[in-house]
């Protein structure tokens, strides 16, 4: 269904459109040598991001939580020879994730206004250019469109660690592209097979996921991709590639060593932006390509990605404890939160996949809280380590709220965000496997171990270190930032339904596909692959 | 029982009521255990309403002591904080099972549950424990408010002369506790025991018929008499309790010294908790901080993957360039011309045999 | 009477005008000599003017007869040259690239106090074997080219007499050169003596790889290009000659000889052995493996920028030749799609490195780049554009490249090379990375680089720059309908 206005599009370019036109005028205010000042950019950089944030709330109001399929679809040729299109459009799960990144990206530029003291203006652009970047990564129907948009974020990243990050910034920057490449290249090649095992079922060249409207070319979905046969033409291996890719990005253990580095290194509203969108795309590269298009290995592999998922979230948690420096313990915690969404995504349940999906967007608000609380306090005393602080509730008594506010959401109280994905995912991931289950339970006791004991040796005791006694507390700029982020974390608690409703076809959309493309497969793999599916499903359908 | 014996000794007026707390929950879930699952939710209620006025009372002692949680530093202080001590005292009756204050409606539900409980193995044992914990319960109260407000002052000098009563603000809400703590067991008195005249045996427990339709406990057949007779039991020893209590820390202050020094050993084992706190540390907390540092995070982490598998592909890379391609790279063209003469000789071997 | 051959001069058009072209460059410097010494600028750009000038009519030339879609043949039986539309796709590719590097060369050799006039000549001279080697469908067509090639650009490697690495390299290009044209040679007298013509057509009929004769024959005559392309284990001349020369000749060299040598080599597989039977593509198949390999690991410890690229460029040889083992139509359009797009990137790169050149220094350490974000921001993102570019990532020019190179070699099943292709393009990004780096994330030293910006290399810069842009975006769309075009070339190819 195609769109009248290109409302989609609009969003996803808005960002860079405004970062062009601000190179364009600065190149021309050189010229004459003169420059625009840094108020000018970072002011323009805002208005683009909240007015960025304003049309997604357009296609969130315009979104229809009933309907199955994409919305806001829209077409247009770019290579057509090759079937590259410009196709993108929402369903339930890139709808959160957009508004997801359309939300944090101006809470960002905000909250590091002042922060960015060398080269304000690259700052902004990159900034600008990563949201297209993302927008265009989550709207994005057509593969090799994905791949591009994919593949484009590393860059605007990149940058952004490398020249306003920390000490070790340059190795982390480094380590994080190279990472990421490295699955993604693999992903690459693959979906060149895709591409040509479509061509040898259909006869046409295309990289769109689905049909798209007015065209008569059948998507990639419905390429039939064997379970056995020449290697590489394998939904294992091709599946593997894939789950290269993303699972570095998630990060899944053990490709996860990039993270701290990178989140530690990173400027503040680098980490959260980082921690709050870009690990975000992973998890969903995982649902809209990596689930339907491969699922009988998807079901097969279920077993180890529990594994590893169950690995991530003790692992991180047990070693968020031992960190010294918050930021480190927060970026660990990460790998464990994201060791929950995948446990709930490859129970592949109704309940478990939606748990997983809002836990994404929960772990991008609590998580990127959570950066934000660190870059504070960074900010004013230069140093993240825990042992210089201690007491500092007293000083600081807004900050002390606010940042206890957030550990709960992250831990996942009940009334909290974090609760209600948590609590899906275990559901869902019963289901699945009661003992992996029984076992990850304990990762929500850990969390709640590594942040409370966090939380008490900084901000609880007597003021030891004399440096914490002149501490000021929240400015305005730094409390607004800190109510806009904790808002969802209440709403998406008390009332999720909001959230979950929108949730609901596209996840069962999903398990349709994946059991619809088992059946039409042979051997005994797909056949527990469809068993498994069907049962989902109608679990599913019986709530 | 555990936690009540705990109570027994310890010092600090605040561990007095945690360890009675973790006990009291033990009887709820005691409650729980055998069917009673309204009576269990019963005691959860009428324990909020006291517990809650012991704690804010002992805050008010606290506060009133300047910050001083010891009650070996206490006594005599009925005469400062004279309200303080009146709610306080309300809360040690309701807690001890008083007759007719709230406590005594849920506990004595409780143990009869207990008695009753004939499906449960060893249910004889289990309300033995319960009652002798009762009257435990009854004598480390009355003990923590002998020590507190009773009896000689043992309260330093320079604190003596500052202590006062709080203010309205705390009174208050002692008060409101206080009042909930007396009439709160009316809530769900058991018919047997329902003093309230008129009151239709069938409607007595409110409470249980309320949560009835949600929760299906189980439900034995008994007789008022047994009933009362049972809750005369557990008055009894609860009196004990407290009688005890009062002649140890009230008519005879010397006897508690020389007690703890006959006891010795097992006086010890008792005060320091079981020393559960101190296992746990040992066996699991450092056990596990241990391996998350070292294990995890500088073996695995750092050593293993990052190390060996990133950094050293890396290393690997980097290895081959310089440690094995570069010497290709002689610069000597005698070098280059030899290497791709051995390259045509290649080639063109493959492309004549092939 | 001597019945006059039915020669279509036509067919050599642009090799007449680039002899005329470079004869006149000859004859004006002789006669600016007096000027010269007076106004060298002006006596410099006199000869740049009509090499570009020569260069833009060959461009302007082919891309007509491109369009038109002629072909035209030397001679009807025995063609020798064949200016078809493969031929004048590579030609256009040749001139522009020529064109370019004159217009960097400019500036350059003046910087560098070398600014004699027969750099010029030998320019065009240089192009005009190119031009020769890409539309040959002969032996001896293709040799002359080759040697018409290669000689002038040993001249120009060792263009800066005072400098011992100059020299160098001159000296090595030509003692390996010679060699392989040795080799090639023999086997071009090995195949006349299997085949018993030297015409591609011909030998096409009579090629029997299970001939012994034949076999070494086209063993030998691969091996004589893989040098020129710098396919291991022939590439190590790469590096030292690269390094050596003057940097607006190696700017020349990495792109048009590679476009020549691999058109040459297209046509030659395609042309005289049919695209090559299987035991050829595995040849192939390890020349690109190991390139690749080789290319780009030796990379990652340059520390000199023209080394490192130099290294790039064996890397690039290796993808190139994935476009070759694949073997289809598909595979050759690929390859001089890639070309196309490494022709702009390159040349991008070296007209940075030669927009830093001052006080007659080569800018060319990569300590050289630090800081320049802040004291030459455009520069500094151009680099970065093209560097981005080599390693492919989407958006560029070289992405587009790769892309289809990979298509095309999956496409044949070989997904073994391609997932090869793929590693080494992720340690080609730690390289191309370094850069940046340096520019971006460290500070600036204390001495300034050069801060003028010569409007010849203005032009270079921003041509390059746009093209891989739009070729990395719209490459069929608008005016660069690249693909299209190469598609057409490779049909011409494959439709002998």
């Amino acid at each position: 269904m195609t769109a009248a206005t290109p409302l989609l599009s609009w969003v996803t370019f808005a960002p860079f459109a405004v970062a062009l036109v601000l190179l364009v005028v600065e190149s021309a205010a050189r010229a004459t040598g003169r420059r625009l000042p840094a108020e000018l950019w970072r002011g323009a950089g805002l208005a683009a991001a909240v007015l960025t944030f304003a049309l997604s709330i357009g296609l969130w109001t315009g979104f229809d939580p009933t309907r199955t399929g994409y919305q806001f679809v829209e077409y247009a040729p770019w290579l057509p020879q090759y079937g590259i299109h410009w196709f993108v459009g929402l369903d339930g799960i890139s709808l959160l994730l957009t508004l997801l990144t359309t939300f944090l990206m101006p809470v960002v530029l905000v909250a590091s206004w002042n922060d960015i003291e060398r080269s304000p203006r690259s700052w902004v652009f990159f900034m600008l250019a990563l949201e297209t970047g993302m927008i265009g990564t989550f709207a994005a129907l057509n593969l090799f469109q994905f791949y591009v948009f994919w593949e484009l974020m590393l860059i605007p990243m990149y940058f952004i660690i490398g020249v306003w990050g920390g000490a070790r910034r340059v190795y982390a920057a480094v380590k994080f592209f190279l990472f990421t490449m490295s699955g993604s290249l693999l992903m690459l090649v693959a979906i060149l097979v895709l591409y040509v095992l479509h061509h040898q079922q259909f006869g046409v060249w295309t990289f769109d996921l689905v049909q798209g409207p007015g065209s008569v070319v059948q998507g990639l979905l419905e390429t039939t991709v064997p379970t056995t046969g020449i290697w590489w033409q394998t939904q294992t291996w091709m599946f593997a590639a894939f789950f290269l890719a993303f699972g570095v990005k998630v990060p899944i253990f053990p490709f996860h060593t990039w993270l701290p580095d990178a989140h530690v290194e990173a400027p503040t509203a680098g980490s959260v932006i980082l921690a709050g969108v870009l690990l975000k795309m992973g998890t969903y590269g995982f649902v809209r390509f990596a689930l339907p298009l491969f699922p009988v290995a998807s079901v097969e592999f279920a077993p180890l990605v529990f594994g590893l998922a169950l690995a991530g979230i003790l692992y991180g948690a047990l070693v968020s404890m031992v960190q010294k420096d918050i930021k480190k313990l927060v970026a660990y915690s990460s790998v464990a939160h994201l060791g929950f969404v995948m446990l709930g995504m490859f129970a592949l349940n109704v309940e478990g996949l939606e748990g997983s999906i809002l836990q994404m967007v929960n772990h991008g608000i609590s998580t990127g809280a959570l950066f934000l609380l660190v870059g504070m306090i960074y900010e004013r005393r230069h140093t993240r380590e825990i042992a210089a602080f201690g007491g500092i509730a007293k000083p600081m008594p807004v900050y002390a709220a606010l940042f206890g506010i957030t550990v709960m959401s992250s831990v996942g109280l009940p009334m909290l965000n974090g609760f209600v994905g948590e609590f899906l995912i275990l559901l869902g991931a019963f289901h699945a496997s009661p003992g992996v289950t029984a076992a990850a339970t304990f990762g929500v006791v850990l969390a709640a171990v590594y942040l409370l004991w966090m939380f008490r040796r900084v901000f609880f005791g007597p003021v030891e270190n004399p440096e914490n006694r002149g501490l000021i507390d929240l400015g305005l700029r730094e409390k607004a930032v800190m109510v806009a982020m904790i808002v969802p974390m209440f709403w998406i608690g008390v009332y999720p339904d909001t959230f979950l409703r929108r949730l609901h076809p596209p996840v069962l959309d999903l398990l349709h596909i994946m059991e619809a493309k088992s059946d039409a497969l042979a051997g005994p793999a797909a056949e527990r692959a469809r068993a498994k599916l069907l049962a989902a499903l109608e679990a599913g359908d019986a709530r | 029982m555990l936690a009540a014996t705990i109570a027994l000794t310890q010092r600090d007026i605040k561990r007095v009521l945690a360890y009675s707390t973790v006990s009291q929950l033990g009887y709820m879930f005691l409650a729980a255990g055998c069917g009673a699952y309204s009576a269990a939710i019963f005691h959860v209620v009428t324990h909020a309403f006291f517990k809650a006025l012991l704690f804010l009372g002992s805050g008010a002692v606290i506060l009133a002591m300047h910050h001083e949680q010891d009650t070996d530093k206490m006594g005599g202080l009925r005469a400062s904080i004279p309200w303080t001590h009146r709610w306080f005292l309300l809360g040690v009756l309701a807690i001890a099972g008083f007759p007719f204050f709230s406590g005594f409606f849920s506990k004595d539900e409780i143990l009869l549950s207990a008695y009753l409980a004939h499906d449960v193995p060893g249910h004889g044992a289990l309300y033995a424990i319960a009652l002798a914990t009762a009257g435990i319960t009854a004598f480390y109260m009355f003990r923590l408010h002998f020590r507190t407000f009773l009896g000689k002052s043992r309260v330093e000098a320079e604190v003596k002369s500052h202590v006062h009563e709080p203010s309205q603000w705390i009174l208050a809400p002692l008060g409101v506790l206080g009042v909930l703590s007396i009439f709160g067991g009316f809530l769900g008195p058991s018919a047997a025991l329902n003093i309230v005249p008129g009151v239709d045996p069938a409607h007595s427990n409110s409470l249980a018929n309320f949560l009835g339709s949600v929760l299906h406990g189980v439900h034995h057949e008994v007789s008022f008499a047994t009933e009362r007779g049972l809750a005369a039991v557990s008055v009894a020893v609860a009196g004990a309790g407290g009688l005890l209590a009062a002649w140890l820390y009230v008519w005879k202050p010397e006897l508690p010294a020389r007690i703890r020094a006959a006891l010795g050993g097992l006086h010890r084992v008792v005060a320091n908790k079981y020393w559960v706190d101190e296992i746990y540390d040992a066996v699991i907390v450092r056990p596990l901080v241990s391996l998350s540092e070292n294990v995890l995070y500088r073996g695995i982490d750092a050593g293993l993957i990052d190390g060996a598998m990133v950094n050293g592909s890396a290393r690997l890379v980097r290895g081959l360039a310089s440690g094995v391609l570069r010497h290709f790279q002689s610069g000597l063209t005698q070098g280059y011309l030899f290497l791709m003469v051995l390259g045509t000789l290649l080639i063109a071997s493959y492309l004549v045999a092939g | 009477m001597i019945p006059a051959p039915d020669l279509e001069l036509r067919a050599v058009l642009p090799l007449i005008l680039i002899s005329l072209g470079a004869f006149a460059v000859l004859l004006a410097e002789l006669m600016l000599k007096k000027q010269g010494e007076k106004s060298p600028a002006f006596a410099s750009a006199v000869l740049c003017t009509l090499s570009v000038g020569t260069l833009a009519a060959i461009l302007a030339s082919s891309a007509g007869m491109f369009a038109e879609g002629t072909s035209l043949a030397f001679h009807p039986t025995h063609p020798f040259v064949r200016l078809d539309r493969f031929a004048n796709f590579a030609i256009a590719m040749v001139a522009l690239g020529a064109l370019l590097s004159c217009l960097l060369s400019y500036y350059y050799l003046r910087e560098l106090k070398i600014d004699h006039g027969e750099y010029y000549a030998l320019v065009l001279l240089a192009t005009s074997g190119m031009i020769l080697l890409v539309s040959a469908v002969d032996l001896i067509a293709v040799f002359l080219g080759i040697e018409l090639l290669s000689i002038p650009i040993y001249v120009l490697a060792g263009f800066d007499r005072r400098k011992l690495r100059s020299n160098e390299s001159a000296l090595k290009y030509f003692l390996v050169g010679s060699f392989a044209s040795a080799i090639l040679l023999y086997g071009m007298a090995l195949l006349y003596g299997a085949t018993g013509s030297t015409d591609f057509a011909a030998i096409r009929k009579a090629f029997d790889p299970s001939q012994p004769l034949a076999a070494l024959g086209l063993a030998l005559v691969v091996v004589g290009f893989t040098f020129k392309i710098s396919a291991v284990p022939f590439h190590q001349w790469t590096p030292d000659v690269y390094e050596g020369a003057p940097t607006s000749v190696t700017a020349f060299m990495s792109v048009t000889v590679k476009v020549a040598a691999f058109a040459g080599l297209m046509r030659i597989v395609v042309d005289a052995f049919g695209g090559g039977d299987m035991a050829l593509r595995d040849v192939l198949w390890w020349l690109a493996a190991a390139t690749m390999i080789v290319g780009n690991v030796m990379a990652v410890i340059q520390e000199n920028v023209k080394r490192l690229l130099a290294y790039s460029s064996v890397a690039h040889a290796g993808y190139l030749l994935m476009g070759l083992v694949a073997g289809t139509q598909a595979g050759w359009a690929a390859m001089l799609f890639y070309l196309l797009a490494y022709l702009f990137t390159n040349l991008g790169a070296f007209a940075v490195i030669i927009a830093l050149t001052h006080r007659g220094q080569d800018a060319d350490r990569i300590e050289d780049f630090t800081g320049l974000a802040r004291t030459r921001p455009a520069l500094a993102a151009l680099m970065t554009l093209f560097l981005l570019s080599l390693a492919g990532i989407p958006g560029t020019a070289g992405f587009i490249g790769k892309l289809q190179v990979f298509l095309a070699a999956v496409r044949e099943g070989y997904v073994g090379l391609t997932i090869i292709a793929v590693l080494t393009s992720l340690v080609s990004f730690y390289y191309y990375l370094r850069l940046p780096v340096v520019m971006y994330m460290r500070e600036p030293g204390a001495e300034l680089p050069r801060l003028r910006l010569h409007s010849a290399e203005g032009l270079v810069l921003l041509v390059c720059a746009i093209a891989v842009i739009a070729l990395g975006l719209l490459p069929s769309e608008g005016p660069l309908q690249a693909i299209d075009w190469t598609r057409e070339s490779a049909a011409v190819l494959a439709g002998r």
